[in-house]
């Protein structure tokens, strides 16, 4: 019994881990980019939570929606001040500026507001929990793994079926032939990137909601991503997902047998997947 | 960089000839290792630090710009190194000075042995599949009681040795690396395996086409970076005798080698020599300043990349046309 307890706290955690990588996922899949201070992002996003926290008594949820505005706008300007300039066929510009920017919101989170570990405050619903068949679970947790199926589902739906949903996809398929139709593909990248840091402050949020954050968890926050996108196989979205609950679940079960061992179980399952299904589990399911 | 553009180019350059680089280096080598005549104890120690961190450097600059792996996990070497070399001569007596040989051999091999592993990701997700395998040392060596767990271990052989001649023996381990990051890394560059990590740099298919094997021209470039990445880690640790794992397996090293490249110049000998010498004068002078200190290196890297992305000596060669270790072969 407590077994299914465990691995039901693994996929509530994963469903977070998931949201992670399709922040990265995305930007990789739309421009050939990763953004190496995507993790930092994250807790830069979290931070704005924390302060923005006051502002939604009653229903701490809220406060994603302004932080997930502030991180798009963020996204807008990084790649059209930043990235944008260092486009091109060589990729270890784009790589370096992002490393540069990490370090420097890493250090800057720091300096600002100290090493301390924090959590975003969630009044009654911290403690929340709801019953099914004689097993306990955390209200705040399920609720994140709906909502972070949700925004998988929506941008889904969105980049099907909107206008410029099917512009980022042209884009991405080929951002020189696009040109002929008159789409400015610097654009729709600046779009991209907003959404795509939107997503991860949504998951940053919520993952300071529900355990703690100091400014350096951003790199363990980074690793995830990476490996959820790598499991899940490079440009599938429900793969992603998969790679997500596979993540967390590791985890929690990891820490089970072994509390002080960290995020070393995920990174192994990572790694064995890596040797095993190099493709990830799209690779796998398309065979 | 198409044939037609080196060629051209290389016109404009002024390269001395190999043998006058090398006499150069030769020349070098002997001044700094009869430094200790006139120096003191604490100066010697500072010059060891820089010469094994420009060894770093030098190590991601053959990884990331002239065999095209950037790899975010190089601290993963410079701990294997170090814990190699730690933990063979503290369980079995050996002379550690001996063991450096060992320490390369235990890197590279680990290297070779991650490779089919790592090579499958591209790009930026090889470099953090590096970094990936970097936090898993950094966990498992901290939960290990025979490695020490989180709080390492002290190098026991050398503290009943002559103090003098264990600094002065470090600090030539130090220069001998330097030597091999300069004027061995620019024989490696100008020999067969140097011209085809090049090629397979600039143009995969076409390096493929001309017969060059791709996978294991870049095996042996990771194996010989990563190899010496990790003995300068292990003669680091072996100068300051004490080695634990948050320092050893820290990703901050992997910032002060990217520092040094980039603003030096990647794809260039010459950029982490001037790299390393920007990196130590910033240090000394921002000194105490914590964490904006590093918040400017970041900064400084961001900025290079938008003006320069070749570093200040990309910029040099550029403009002047000079070129002191010059990898370029001309046409007869």
């Amino acid at each position: 019994m407590i077994w299914i307890e465990t691995i039901a706290n693994g996929i509530f955690l994963g469903g977070l881990y998931a949201l992670i990588g399709l922040g990265l996922g995305f930007t990789f899949g739309v421009m050939k980019i990763v953004n190496i201070a995507q993790g930092d992002f994250i807790v830069a996003a979290a931070f704005i939570g924390l302060a923005l926290a006051p502002w939604t008594p009653g229903a701490a949820l809220l406060v994603v929606i302004p932080v997930a505005i502030i991180a798009f706008l963020i996204g807008l300007a990084l790649q059209s001040l930043l990235i944008n300039r260092v486009l091109g066929k060589d990729q270890i510009p784009q790589i370096l500026l992002t490393f540069g920017i990490a370090i420097i919101l890493r250090n800057g989170m720091v300096e600002w507001f100290g090493a301390n570990s924090r959590s975003i405050p969630t009044g009654s619903l911290r403690f929340a929990s709801f019953s099914v068949g004689g097993l306990r679970f955390g209200v705040l947790p399920a609720l994140v793994l709906v909502i972070a199926l949700c925004l998988f589902a929506a941008l889904h739906w969105w980049l099907r079926h909107s206008r410029m949903g099917r512009t980022i996809v042209a884009t991405a398929d080929d951002y020189e032939v696009v040109q002929l139709l008159g789409v400015n593909y610097r654009r729709v990248y600046n779009i991209a990137t907003g959404i795509a840091l939107a997503l991860s402050a949504i998951a940053g949020v919520l993952l300071g909601m529900r355990g703690s954050f100091t400014p350096y968890s951003g790199v363990d926050r980074l690793l995830i991503a990476f490996e959820v996108v790598i499991i899940g196989g490079i440009g599938s979205f429900w793969g992603m997902f998969a790679g997500g609950l596979i993540l967390g679940v590791t985890q929690i079960v990891g820490l089970k047998f072994d509390p002080t061992a960290g995020l070393m179980y995920g990174h192994i399952v990572f790694f064995l997947i890596l040797i095993f299904a190099p493709m990830g589990i799209a690779g796998l399911l398309r065979r | 960089m198409t044939a037609l553009r080196i060629s051209r180019k290389a016109s404009r350059l002024r390269a001395p000839s190999p043998k006058l680089v090398l006499a150069g280096c030769g020349i070098a080598a002997l001044i700094l290792a009869a430094a200790p005549l006139a120096l003191d104890v604490g100066d010697l120690r500072l010059i060891i630090e820089i010469l094994t961190v420009f060894a770093f450097a030098q190590t991601w600059n053959l990884l990331a710009g002239y065999a095209g792996l950037m790899s975010f996990g190089q601290h993963l070497f410079i701990g294997l190194g170090a814990y190699c070399l730690f933990v063979i001569s503290n369980r079995t007596g050996a002379n550690p000075f001996y063991l450096l040989p060992v320490a390369f051999l235990f890197s590279a091999g680990a290297a070779a042995l991650i490779s089919p592993m790592v090579f499958r990701l591209r790009h930026a997700y090889f470099a953090i599949g590096v970094w990936v395998l970097a936090e898993v040392a950094r966990l498992y060596v901290s939960q290990e009681d025979w490695l020490g767990s989180t709080s390492g271990m002290a190098l026991v052989a050398t503290r009943d040795m002559d103090h003098t001649w264990v600094a002065l023996a470090n600090y030539w381990v130090a220069v001998a690396l330097g030597v091999v990051c300069t004027a061995g890394f620019y024989l490696l560059l100008t020999s067969r395996l140097g011209l085809a990590l090049v090629a397979v740099r600039d143009n995969e298919s076409a390096a493929a086409a001309s017969g060059i094997d791709v996978w294991w021209t870049r095996f042996y470039g990771f194996a010989i970076a990563s190899g010496v990445c990790g003995l300068a880690g292990a003669a680091y640790y072996m100068s300051v005798f004490h080695l634990e794992p948050g320092a050893a397996f820290d990703a901050n090293w992997v910032v002060v080698m990217l520092f040094i490249v980039i603003i030096g110049g990647v794809g260039t000998i010459e950029g982490p020599i001037l790299g390393t010498a920007i990196y130590f004068l910033l240090r000394g002078w921002l000194a105490g300043t914590g964490n904006l200190y590093l918040m400017l290196l970041g900064a400084a890297a961001v900025a290079t990349m938008l003006i320069s992305p070749k570093g200040i000596w990309g910029a040099v060669r550029r403009r002047y046309g000079i070129e002191i270790f010059s990898a370029r072969r001309l046409a007869d």
